[in-house]
């Protein structure tokens, strides 16, 4: 008894917080959650319990994966300790819902919450630019779904930068390498055109991840749109509901985001016999009317020519009515005295030598009387 | 983004305006053929985005991915 260490309430609650730390520097404790309380907004108290023990646990609000419920099974991770006044209890560090059951259970208050919160409101997604000149793409580098997403998208459409973030999918290090990825992205000085996330499917407990509240805030609040592509079966993961679109499939993703080039070529093929078409049309409608103008002026010409030939003809006629040798061809003749015309017998005296010109003949002629008429 | 050189889709739905242009009843000739010289040009432009063939893949610094 006398070997035995002595101390003080205190040295003992740090010895044995000494002892705990060391002997549990890293654990995870599975169990039912039980008597879930928040206090003062910022406060979590709740017990794990399976069948025989039953263990008080303390944290802050800021380490729940979303709103819980007494009765969901939780993993827990956390420092246990000795506190001076209150007795033992573990501190928690991390928590997520587990088994099919729970994180459904968790994932549906989630998405109620959210919900109410308009964070899934249709009015709030933007389009995405098509195609896009840079995409932030955040996934595993390692995953098929990386593979497939860039072989798709060069594939259908180059002269695109990527910029790459290397993240974690699932386990404990996706949901803040994820976030850190959207922030990083979001405070580029030049940010991408459009942000897409994006993974295979999996199990439940897989996709945890894309239905964390904190992840889901983070895809709401990217001032890039974004694109999240989570390939499953059955459940919509929250992460997608908030997303400006969502594809079912990494390769879907791809198609989603850019024109196949192929089809884009023939579109342009077209556009390009449209416009020449167009063009054509125009000219031709232009031409007609020319030929038509021309066709109107010589009818025109036409009009004026033949009345102008119609007057002639009047003049003409009046011309020969007026001619001198048809009235000779009719038998009358004409006088003249020294190249004078003869109009008056005044102008003649007897002796005079006169011409008489009739149609076919000029004779010369004597007067032998002149007898005026009165 | 790069502001002074226009995007596909901005090239694309430029060349659909003047497409639409052309397409309207009271165009005239001179017009049109200002509009085709625009279209061809709006057309070559887009096809040498389709030529373009690589996508340029970087990847962030690790130390991005946690921010």
């Amino acid at each position: 008894m006398s070997q035995a260490p002595t101390v003080s309430v205190s040295q003992f609650v740090g010895l044995l917080n000494q002892t705990l730390e060391y002997a549990y520097p890293d654990i995870i404790i599975t169990g039912e959650l039980a008597h879930f309380s928040v206090r003062k907004d910022k406060w979590v108290y709740f017990d794990l319990k399976d069948d025989l023990a039953s263990v008080r646990f303390f944290g802050t609000v800021y380490q729940l994966p979303g709103p819980l419920e007494d009765g969901m099974m939780l993993a827990v991770s956390g420092m246990p300790r000795l506190h001076p006044k209150f007795g033992f209890t573990v501190n928690v560090q991390s928590m997520r819902p587990i088994g099919e059951g729970s994180i459904k259970k968790a994932a549906d208050l989630l998405k109620a919450k959210l919900t109410q919160e308009g964070l899934f409101d249709e009015s709030r997604k933007r389009a995405l630019p098509y195609p896009p000149e840079h995409i932030g793409l955040i996934t595993s580098s390692e995953s098929a779904a990386y593979h497939d997403f860039i072989k798709v998208l060069g594939a259908r459409w180059g002269g695109m930068q990527v910029s790459l973030a290397d993240v974690a999918v699932q386990g404990e290090m996706a949901v803040p390498q994820i976030i850190a990825a959207i922030e990083h992205f979001n405070q580029l000085p030049l940010t991408p055109d459009v942000l897409v996330i994006t993974r295979g499917g999996g199990s439940t407990e897989d996709l945890q991840a894309f239905s964390d509240e904190q992840l889901t805030r983070a895809v709401a609040a990217s001032r890039i749109p974004t694109l999240v592509a989570i390939g499953h079966e059955v459940d919509v993961s929250l992460a997608e509901l908030a997303a400006d679109r969502r594809a079912s499939t990494p390769s879907n993703a791809a198609e989603m985001l850019v024109p196949d080039r192929r089809a884009e070529s023939n579109h342009i093929q077209l556009q390009r016999r449209s416009l020449r078409q167009s063009v054509q049309k125009i000219i031709e409608i232009a031409d007609r009317s020319t030929i038509e103008r021309r066709q109107k002026i010589l009818i025109l010409a036409k009009q004026h020519l033949n009345q102008a030939s119609i007057n002639l003809n009047h003049q003409q006629l009046l011309l020969g009515a007026l001619d001198p040798n048809k009235a000779l061809r009719r038998g009358y003749a004409l006088l003249s005295k020294d190249k004078t015309a003869i109009y008056s017998g005044s102008q003649l005296a007897v002796g005079d030598n006169i011409e008489v010109k009739i149609s076919d003949a000029t004779l010369t002629a004597e007067v032998k009387k002149v007898t005026i008429r009165k | 983004m790069n502001d002074d050189k226009p995007t596909y889709q901005q090239l694309s739905a430029k060349l659909d305006s003047v497409l639409s242009q052309l397409q309207e009843p009271d165009v005239d000739i001179d017009q049109a053929l200002k509009l085709y010289e625009e279209g061809l040009q709006l057309a070559k432009k887009c096809e040498a985005h389709l030529k373009r063939a690589e996508n340029k893949l970087t990847k962030l610094a690790p130390q991005a991915k946690l921010g």
